[in-house]
């Protein structure tokens, strides 16, 4: 009997002070990150049988428990994960805003700047400040976009850089929880519970789910199984390292020790670093880069057409390479549209106006094809072009030179004398023909005398494309290649659609007369056959001004409606017709008109006729290009010629160093004209300029789009955190109510215990009195 | 001795030796909410306790008032009488009470021992709890206080 009291009562001492050990644990962890409560499991021992008597043997610790709901640690496991990315997001987009920020680093203020620039030059276009000061503008522009590209880029590095930390973090972590499976197993094999090191385990998990989106499983054996994105990293063996690959694009993929091909990365902050990485900041990067691209393209297409303060140019050398696509040591084969330019070349016509040292102006159209036109078709085009010669340099760029005397420019400016070939009241004898084209046929002749001496034309079909259908020039260059037709004094041309006969000479001796041939007809000459016609001593000089403001490339027909002299005969008008055959305009040159007198055709055109005769009956005519667009292929900006902004992306736009050297190069004139500032009016309308390439925004306004977009998004993930921050705090707080420790409650509890202790010693002692009393009397 | 004085003797033995018992159980339960630190369960243990205490001090008034009156009948001091010398002097008379006594002995040993170990736990927890409490918020100021203080004799 005194056995069993000696037992129980050592028993009894044993578990409470497991128990009040306990409790000291617990008030020494309180403060311990993922420390869960822990408890004492008791229970009475077996009762045994004593005098006939179930005597009681005490109490017993039979475990100690964490307090821990699994289902709850689970959900603070992928919320951790979803604010864990979402700091890292939003910490990324702040980054991303700080360097937009306007005004301190005002890419739009800049923008604006350069505009405001250009404004000021266009009410003096000749001010050598004011080109100075776009000039210098376009600089800190150029130098701004480059330097925010380059710390979009440092950032996106950074973010790699990161990713790289927070890896070599979960690796660690990963071994740690692998330790803790190994120090689990061996402590648990007793059948004990290894609860401070299951909570170590549980905080490593949590911290690892602050890094990636994780998924836990524990077996039977109490080994815990981690696995990110579909792939074990740690098994009951060991932790499976991760590594960041990086691919020849730049992209970044992860892999796992032992798997095959790339883990994608979701949640947690390795999550939201590659999100940022792979997505945020390339996109702002591409959008930067659009927006830059976008505005190069449209000053550069404004500013090439455009004619410098010292007039046309007498060589220009493009800022942009042309490339061997293919690699086989040949430029000139490659497709000018695919030479690796830096902006597109689509079919259209470019036009290239020389200019002489008289002033005289002819232009030619270049037909390019976005399909067909080679590198070196390009050059031969160019080369075509009279006192004009074209080759690629060394580095792939294209130089255009002029001849000594000659400059040339890409303008839409007026022939001032569009009437070079005087047939319109010209000296020469001049006889045209009917608008073409003209339905020939193999064999067909023309006999023309040229004064006393006869030419004889035969057009065989394998002079045109299609001889039913021929064309004025095709016609004009087998006339003037017949044998004998330069030496008689027989010259033919082509105004609009029509063919011109014409004598070499003029004056009132020269004359021509069409005889016949099977071709008069279909060229409308059979009423005119055996009529000859004659020069005149006084031709008629006629003189264009203005600047075209039209918005379609077009060539004006100006035909006389009867025969008479200017400023003499009642009613003579000259009538003119666009591309299109319809009449636009009616100018009076009959008794009215004084010769020399300024009339206005229309669209900023104005012409004047001097004295002279015209006959309408010789089909008398000249031709005016009225240009809107003087390339409508891009060919000008694709080559870099004649450009104000280099480069094709944020990376590398600049201002033309010719230009930084020399503002007078600012091609702030559209004619060549003093005071003209048509092509500054021209970059004004750029910052209004809808860009299909932008969906329809303008650069400036796309750029508002992306300043906005980085704060739309930082401030969404600001918010989307803040939300999902407190989602993970209210499930903190319910793990605290069940798992953490309440040092007040554990104090207050233990204040409670110690006066139970005192009062219960209190009646031990009465009892023992009152025992003492019973034993003495029995 | 009166045979009236025996039977009321008996009777008491009875009366004790279930209240011995009903003690013990009381105490086995006290003892475990003292291990558990369970207060609730102390809160109820200690309510029994002390009517069981309550309860005692009726019997004990009683036996006092019987040990008396057998005292007077046999001329003694009560403080020398003993149940055991009472059954011896009774004989086979009292073999019953004999019986009765040796068992109230035991059960009474039993509470004892069941009070002396729980005095010993509750003491022992007191002092652990103390510690704890100390080491958090300092010594009791108080009970320092009543301990006294070194005077200085020559002031």
């Amino acid at each position: 009997m005194a056995g069993i009291g000696m037992t129980t009562g050592l028993r009894a001492l044993l578990t409470a002070r497991f128990g009040l050990d306990t409790v000291g644990h617990n008030i020494s962890n309180a403060t311990t990150p993922g420390y869960s409560r822990q408890r004492v499991a008791l229970a009475a021992t077996h009762p045994l049988m004593s005098q006939g008597m179930f005597v009681g043997t005490g109490v017993e610790a039979l475990a100690v428990h964490r307090n821990v709901d699994a289902l709850l640690h689970r959900r603070i496991l992928g919320q951790t994960a979803s604010v864990g990315s979402l700091a890292a997001r939003w910490t990324g987009m702040s980054e991303m805003e700080g360097l937009f920020s306007e005004p301190e680093n005002g890419l739009g203020g800049l923008m604006d700047d350069w505009y405001a620039k250009v404004s000021d030059l266009s009410a003096g276009p000749e001010d050598d400040i004011l080109r100075t000061g776009l000039v210098a503008s376009g600089e800190d522009l150029g130098s701004r976009f480059r330097q925010l590209h380059g710390q979009i880029g440092e950032l996106r590095d950074s973010f790699a850089s990161q990713l790289e930390i927070r890896i070599g973090e979960v690796n660690e972590l990963a071994r740690a929880i692998s330790n803790f499976n190994r120090e689990i197993g061996k402590t648990e094999v007793g059948g004990a519970t290894a609860n401070d090191l299951r909570d170590g385990r549980d905080e490593a998990l949590r911290r690892l789910s602050e890094l990636v989106d994780v998924k836990a499983i524990e077996d039977a054996q109490g080994v815990m199984r981690v696995i990110v994105s579909g792939s074990l990293i740690v098994d009951s063996g060991k932790a499976h390292e991760m590594s960041l690959f990086k691919g020849q694009d730049g992209s970044l993929a992860l892999e796992v020790d032992g798997v095959t091909g790339a883990v994608p990365i979701k949640g947690g902050q390795l999550g939201g670093l590659y999100e940022l990485y792979q997505e945020q900041a390339p996109t702002h990067l591409k959008s930067l880069d659009a927006i830059a691209h976008e505005l190069i393209r449209g000053v550069n297409r404004a500013h090439a057409i455009g004619v410098p303060k010292s007039g046309p140019f007498e060589s220009l050398t493009g800022s942009n390479r042309l490339k061997d696509m293919d690699g086989d040591g040949q430029l000139t084969d490659e497709l000018l549209s695919k030479a690796g330019l830096p902006f597109e070349i689509s079919s259209g016509t470019l036009y290239v106006s020389v200019t002489a040292d008289d002033g005289n102006v002819t232009r030619h159209a270049l037909p390019i094809s976005a399909t067909h036109t080679t590198v070196g078709g390009f050059l031969q085009q160019l080369d075509a072009v009279p006192h004009l010669s074209a080759e690629v340099d060394a580095l792939g760029r294209l130089r255009i030179e002029a001849e000594a005397g000659y400059g040339f420019d890409f303008s839409r400016r007026l022939d001032p004398h569009p009437d070079d070939d005087g047939t319109f009241g010209g000296g020469a004898a001049s006889l045209g023909s009917a608008t073409g084209p003209f339905a020939l046929s193999d064999g067909d002749t023309l006999s023309i005398d040229v004064g006393a001496t006869n030419i004889a034309v035969t057009f065989a079909q394998s002079d045109f494309a299609a001889i039913s259908a021929a064309t004025a020039s095709e016609l004009a260059d087998v006339i003037n290649n017949t044998p004998g037709a330069t030496s008689a004094g027989l010259v033919a041309v082509v105004v609009g659609d029509a063919l011109y006969l014409q004598t070499a000479g003029t004056g009132a001796s020269e004359s021509l007369t069409v005889q016949g041939g099977s071709a008069a007809a279909a060229l409308g000459l059979a009423g005119q056959i055996g009529t000859p016609v004659s020069g005149s001593n006084a031709s008629v000089a006629v003189t264009v001004s203005g600047g075209y403001t039209g918005d379609v490339n077009d060539e004006w027909i100006f035909r006389p409606n009867g025969d008479g002299v200017i400023g003499t005969t009642p009613g003579l008008k000259v009538d003119v017709f666009d591309g299109s055959g319809a009449k636009i305009a009616t100018l009076d040159v009959g008794d009215d008109y004084q010769p020399g007198q300024l009339l206005t055709v229309g669209a900023g055109v104005s012409v004047s006729f001097g004295t002279g005769t015209l006959s309408a009956s010789h089909n008398d005519a000249f031709g005016l290009d009225v240009i809107a667009h003087p390339d409508t292929t891009d060919t000008l900006v694709a080559l870099g010629l004649n450009s104000f902004f280099v480069g094709s992306d944020a990376s590398d736009i600049g201002v033309r160093e010719e230009l930084r050297d020399d503002p007078d190069l600012i091609a702030a004139s559209s004619t060549g004209a003093i005071g003209d500032a048509g092509i500054l009016l021209d970059l004004l309308d750029v910052q209004d300029t809808a860009v299909a390439a932008l969906d329809g925004d303008t650069v400036q306004g796309r750029y508002s789009d992306l300043v906005g977009s980085v704060g739309f998004e930082a401030g969404v993930a600001i918010t989307a955190l803040e939300a999902n921050q407190a989602l993970l705090d209210g499930l903190e707080l319910r793990r605290e109510e069940i798992s953490g420790v309440n040092v007040d409650e554990e104090m207050v509890r233990m204040m409670q215990l110690e006066q139970s202790y005192t009062a219960a010693v209190q009646y031990i002692q009465t009892l023992n009195q009152l025992q003492d009393d019973l034993l003495n009397l029995l | 001795m009166k045979t009236a004085h025996l039977h009321q003797l008996g009777a008491w033995a009875q009366e004790e030796l279930h209240a011995q018992r009903e003690l013990a159980r009381a105490l086995e339960t006290y003892e475990q909410s003292i291990v558990r630190g369970d207060l609730a369960a102390l809160a109820v243990g200690a309510a029994e306790l002390e009517a069981q205490l309550a309860r005692n001090a009726a019997r004990e008034q009683r036996r006092s008032a019987l040990i008396e009156a057998i005292a007077q009948d046999l001329r003694v001091s009560p403080r020398v009488l003993t149940l055991r010398s009472l059954c011896a002097r009774a004989g086979d008379a009292a073999s019953a009470l004999a019986e009765a006594r040796a068992e109230l002995e035991v059960a009474a040993r039993r509470t004892r021992g069941l009070a002396r170990r729980i005095a010993i736990l509750a003491r022992s927890q007191q002092i652990v709890l103390g510690e704890a409490l100390d080491a958090a918020f300092g010594p009791d100021q108080a009970a320092t206080e009543t301990q006294g203080r070194l005077v200085d004799a020559m002031g």
